[in-house]
């Protein structure tokens, strides 16, 4: 199986912290991975660097094989956790600025997604609530048939309702020749989706696998692990 | 579906199908759903469902036809050995926690018998 | 990069139609001093002067606002979450600076041409002024000196923006805080990079004291009173700014392509 991501040994160092250290994973095509791990893990540091947002320290990271820059950007469908859009803008300009740069992004599926969300193109950014702006980021997202999608807190600012839509469209749209990366704290939610799980704590990677696998050799759900990995954290 | 989330997913599903097997809701030569389809109902990885006909494959419940899809397989006598197997798996878990009460063979057996016979009342 | 350019116009139009308009607005304040002033020279001289002046010096105001906006902007870019839409893009770092360096130049543009019509329709207006001018409107348009001048500002202040960006960007790059650590940090850069590069700025204008640009935008405006006099100009040290200006555009964008931290 190819392996669309790969990093190995990765570093990233601000002048006061340690943000990664040592970090190597592979992700191979065609599979979900669930990022875990608590605030302050490197999780997003760890997704920015996938974008090509943030520059590595030390180490290698490769996406399609490629280093982190312009190409691996037209094959990367990024969503941060903080809302990216400018306000002024409408959701279908928002639609047209993201079908202008990405030659991957299919704007038939971005008014299906929409519709599907309840939005429509008129609709200013600034006047929407913060679970809508979502619905629009993710449908943005998910519109573009990228590589692979960076999601970090895709679920943050949903209702379970809308949480609900958002994995049946996730799940209707995943394709064989692309892989996806997520963070959330919502792990219950969304375990049955991934296919290997990281958990990140204090930026090393203290725990990785199949998910299947982890809940073989454990006899645990993901969640239970997860919260027996953090146990410690929380306490704290 | 509601999953356990303790034991894997994809055992959990080979397990729907056997079930559904055994009750005769799927005969052999017929069609499962499609991989996507199937998680698309169950809301779970498309690769976990891809995983779970996989193994029923190996085990020879499942053949897959390249285009057109995987199909339940095996003899006539196929649902009647799963739901037989089934059962036996639900009469070996009753045995073991009645046996964890303290009950004998007989109490047992007369005891399964009594609740059948409520319930068939 | 031109797209890139129409979205942030298109981001900009209300600004933009808001900025138009008070400028308008306050052309058409201005020329109400005007009203019931007679057409006598001694009279209303002063006055008559003092009106487009004022004007020239509203649209300075109006493009150190639009400066500032574009200063903000940049940060905003760089330490706010729009970076993000931005920085994704499958552009070079070199497409996005640029794109805002076009924005610039096209804000300044507009304050030029702006700024003229305004104060050039206010002098035309002017009782005991407008008589003098209105010959001379066109051919003062036609000198080659003014329009060298004008590019030569542009040029500096194109350069000036130029460190600034390279300078909040140098900031970013080293720390990943969306606080004022960084930001802190681009400014002492900013100011650092101006500094030094003005008092080399001086040292080479003593050292090629006889090097000067000496320009006559006011020829064919002999209401001036100097239209005879050339306008002397400092030439190297502009040309080291827009030199260094050139090199923070190259450094800006290789550490947007390499050493980014958003």
């Amino acid at each position: 199986m190819s392996m669309l991501v790969q990093i190995s040994s990765l570093t990233k160092r601000y002048i006061t912290t340690t943000a990664l250290s040592d970090v190597t994973l592979e992700l191979p095509e065609g599979h979900i991975m669930g990022l875990l791990g608590p605030n302050g893990s490197g999780k997003t540091t760890l997704m920015k660097i996938l974008a090509g947002l943030v520059s590595p320290t030390l180490g290698t990271v490769l996406v399609d094989g490629m280093a982190p820059g312009i190409r691996t950007k037209a094959i990367v469908s990024f969503l941060p956790d903080v809302n990216h859009l400018d306000r002024w803008m409408s959701v279908g300009e928002a639609g047209d600025f993201y079908a202008d740069f990405y030659l991957d992004f299919d704007r038939k599926r971005f008014d299906e997604l929409l519709s599907i969300m309840g939005l429509t193109a008129t609709q200013k950014i600034g006047s929407l609530s913060k679970g809508m702006v979502e619905k629009v980021r993710l449908s943005l997202v998910f519109s573009r048939r990228a590589r692979l999608y960076v999601l970090d807190e895709p679920f943050g600012g949903l209702d379970p309702l809308a949480r609900s839509q958002v994995l049946d469209a996730l799940v209707a749209n995943f394709r064989t020749d692309c892989s996806m990366i997520l963070s959330t704290q919502m792990v219950a939610d969304v375990e049955h989706f991934f296919d290997d799980v990281v958990f990140l704590d204090d930026g090393h990677v203290v725990l990785a696998g199949e998910a299947e696998d982890l809940r073989t050799r454990r006899g645990a759900s993901i969640e239970d692990i997860h919260r027996e990995v953090y146990g410690h954290v929380e306490a704290r | 579906m509601e999953f356990d989330d303790r034991t894997p997913i994809y055992a959990q599903i080979m397990d729907l199908i056997k079930r559904r097997i055994a009750v005769g809701e799927l005969k052999v030569g017929q069609r499962l759903p499609s991989v996507r389809d199937l998680a698309q109902q169950v809301v779970v990885n498309p690769n976990t469902v891809q995983k779970a006909y996989l193994e029923l494959e190996r085990e020879g419940y499942a053949t897959t036809q390249r285009g057109m899809g995987t199909f339940v397989s095996g003899d006539p006598g196929t649902a009647d050995l799963l739901r037989r197997k089934k059962a036996q798996d639900i009469v070996k878990w009753y045995v073991s926690l009645m046996r964890s009460l303290g009950y004998s063979p007989e109490e047992m057996t007369a005891m399964a018998a009594e609740a059948a016979g409520k319930e068939t009342k | 990069m031109w797209k890139l350019v129409r979205y942030q116009l298109r981001g900009r139009r209300l600004l933009y139609t808001i900025g138009l308009i008070v400028m308008c607005a306050l052309t058409l304040y201005q020329a109400t001093h005007y009203i019931g002033m007679q057409e006598n020279p001694g009279q209303s001289a002063p006055v008559s002067i003092n009106v487009p002046l004022m004007m020239a010096y509203f649209w300075v105001l109006f493009y150190v606002v639009m400066t500032v906006i574009n200063i903000v902007t940049y940060t905003q870019d760089l330490y706010g979450d729009t970076g993000y839409l931005v920085f994704s893009l499958p552009l070079r770092g070199a497409e996005i600076l640029g794109s805002r360096i076009v924005l610039l130049v096209i804000d300044t543009l507009m304050t030029l041409l702006g700024g003229m019509t305004s104060v050039i329709v206010l002098a035309c207006l002017a009782p005991g002024l407008a008589p003098q001018i209105r010959p001379w409107v066109g051919r003062f348009l036609l000198t080659g000196d003014y329009w060298v001048m004008c590019l030569g500002v542009l040029a500096v202040i194109v350069s000036f923006m130029s460190i600034t960006f390279f300078g909040v960007t140098f900031g970013k790059t080293l720390t990943n805080s969306k606080k004022h650590l960084g930001s802190i940090f681009s400014a002492l850069v900013v100011i650092a990079v101006l500094w030094s590069s003005a008092q080399f700025g001086v040292m080479l204008e003593t050292r090629f004291s006889g090097i000067h640009l000496y320009l006559y935008p006011w020829q064919n405006l002999p209401i001036l009173g100097e239209g005879t006099q050339p306008v002397q100009f400092p030439l190297v040290s502009p040309l080291m700014f827009v030199a260094l200006g050139v090199l923070a555009f190259a450094m800006t964008s290789w550490l947007m392509d390499r050493k980014l931290n958003l």
